[in-house]
């Protein structure tokens, strides 16, 4: 073998190695990857932690002046966090791309304290619904006041109008949605929804949901749902209905078009107990049947309209349940410092991501990845 | 045998609340839950360590995974120090109660 022809195979087993080596250095997606999105969640002390869903790290944190985060509120845009401190007397607005705090406001002032119960704020912004309940510290007692619905201008920082409960029954919570154009509010009641327009939040209309959707039918219970993956302008969950002969109960899927006031409701079993969390892609929703000893992941074939499955797991008792960014995989969380992810097709337990706090607040699974969340800050 | 009787709205509610109580042995839903009408002035629960049936096999496994969750809940306040008037920092010193436990904070009377 001449020289010439001694160094081109050794270039070409050294072309070839270094092939080999770049190979090798590649980063392999892991089993059971989760997607490339962003988990924020609230936690101890005083912060949301946000997690790098293709790494699992905690890649940066979001501090909360208030205290300790609770009831936390995604806007429409999804870039700001409304959040519900843990003594309920104030609300902290988060920018969640600038990582910081724009505005926080209490209603509570002098011996009154206002506990804010739940808020949802307005498609544009302009504005947040709340329920809110005072306690009145005076010489002798307290004065309890009533839960009340108002209106709270987000610019002028004050309560601008009160909404009288329907039929004068007083609510703990309420269940709000507003159009995708923000011109309504929805309120959710037991028997009906209520439509208020919100330029002078007067009733326009009323969907009587105890009427049953077709003759023979009992009326629909609305249940479980899950809002953060659902289309803007629907409301997908899960719904019980009772027949009026056999008062069996049943559940089933259903889809309300806010807009149309239409359901496409199936059935799918006897009524159970499950929890409902939907896929981003919409076709599938899973739940969490739990009872004590025995936990279930369910599966929801929302594309064929029926149910998919269920399997037993070995749960931990209290759980909350979301799907990952790209659907392969479900997060346990609540209660403690711990999110457990199980493989969405298998349901095999894959691993668990410690925080450095307990969890306070929802998790939200965001798409776009940590450094594309950051990217809209001011 | 009724021996009490009710002298205020509270008490009335409460004894509102206990009237449906006894449940028929046909299923027609979702199982029904025992009903514990006595507890904090929030939520209607049994005392600490015992779950909705009144066993302990529903609570959280280790206990501690609840612990903070009751504290903000105030969901069983004579047993978990409430945040909202007493011990507002019990955990200031301890993010994850299930690590570090032993830094929670120690409350009196």
């Amino acid at each position: 073998m001449t020289t010439m022809k001694r160094l081109a195979l050794l270039s070409a087993v050294l072309a070839l190695a270094g092939a080999a080596l770049v190979h090798a250095q590649k980063p392999k997606p892991a089993a059971g990857a989760a997607g490339n999105g962003t988990l924020i969640i609230g936690a101890y002390p005083k912060q949301f932690w946000i997690i790098d869903e293709a790494t699992e790290k905690i890649v940066g944190t979001i501090p909360y002046q208030s205290g300790i985060p609770r009831r936390t509120t995604l806007s429409r845009d999804r870039k700001r966090f409304y959040s519900v401190e843990a003594a309920m007397e104030k609300v902290e607005i988060v920018d969640i791309a600038a990582r910081k705090t724009v505005d926080a406001f209490t209603l509570s002032e002098g011996n009154k304290k206002v506990r804010i119960r739940s808020v949802e704020p307005d498609p544009a912004q302009h504005f947040v619904m709340m329920v809110t309940a005072s306690a009145t510290k005076l010489v002798d007692r307290f004065e309890i006041g009533a839960p009340t619905l108002v209106q709270y201008d987000l610019k002028e920082r004050k309560i601008i109008r009160t909404i009288p409960w329907p039929n004068g029954e007083e609510r703990q919570f309420a269940n709000i949605q507003f159009s995708p154009d923000g011109k309504l509010m929805y309120l959710f009641t037991d028997q009906d929804v209520l439509i208020y327009e919100t330029a002078g939040f007067t009733q326009v209309d009323k969907w009587e949901l105890s009427k049953p959707i077709e003759e023979g039918f009992g009326r629909i219970e609305m249940g479980a749902r899950d809002v953060f993956n659902d289309e803007p302008g629907f409301y997908t969950g899960i719904f019980n209905v009772a027949d009026p002969v056999q008062h069996r109960r049943m559940m089933g899927i259903a889809r309300v078009n806010l807009a149309a006031k239409s359901v496409d409701f199936y059935t799918l079993g006897p009524s159970t107990g499950v929890s409902f969390a939907m896929a981003p892609n919409r076709k599938v929703a899973y739940g969490l049947f739990e009872d004590i000893g025995r936990y279930e992941f369910w599966k929801f074939d929302l594309e064929h309209r029926k149910f998919a499955g269920r399997t037993e797991f070995k749960g931990r008792p209290r759980m909350g349940l979301k799907t990952s960014s790209n659907g392969k995989v479900l997060y346990i969380y609540v209660a403690g410092n711990t999110i457990d992810l199980y493989d969405a097709d298998t349901y095999q337990y894959l691993r668990t991501i410690a925080l450095d706090g307990d969890m306070t607040t929802d998790l939200f699974v965001f798409p776009n990845t940590p450094a594309e969340v950051s990217s809209s800050a001011p | 045998m009724n021996h009490l009787k009710s002298v205020n709205r509270k008490a009335v509610r409460v004894e509102r609340a206990t009237e449906p109580d006894v449940v028929a042995l046909q299923r027609t839903g979702v199982p029904q839950a025992a009903h514990f009408p006595l507890g904090c002035s929030l939520v209607f629960s049994p005392g600490w360590e015992a779950d909705r049936t009144g066993g302990t096999a529903g609570l959280c496994q280790p206990v501690e995974r609840d612990l903070f969750d009751c504290h903000i809940g105030c969901y069983w306040p004579a047993q978990v120090p409430d945040q909202l008037n007493h011990a507002p920092d019990w955990t200031a010193k301890c993010a994850a109660a299930q690590k570090d436990w032993r830094k929670i904070d120690l409350v009196f009377p």
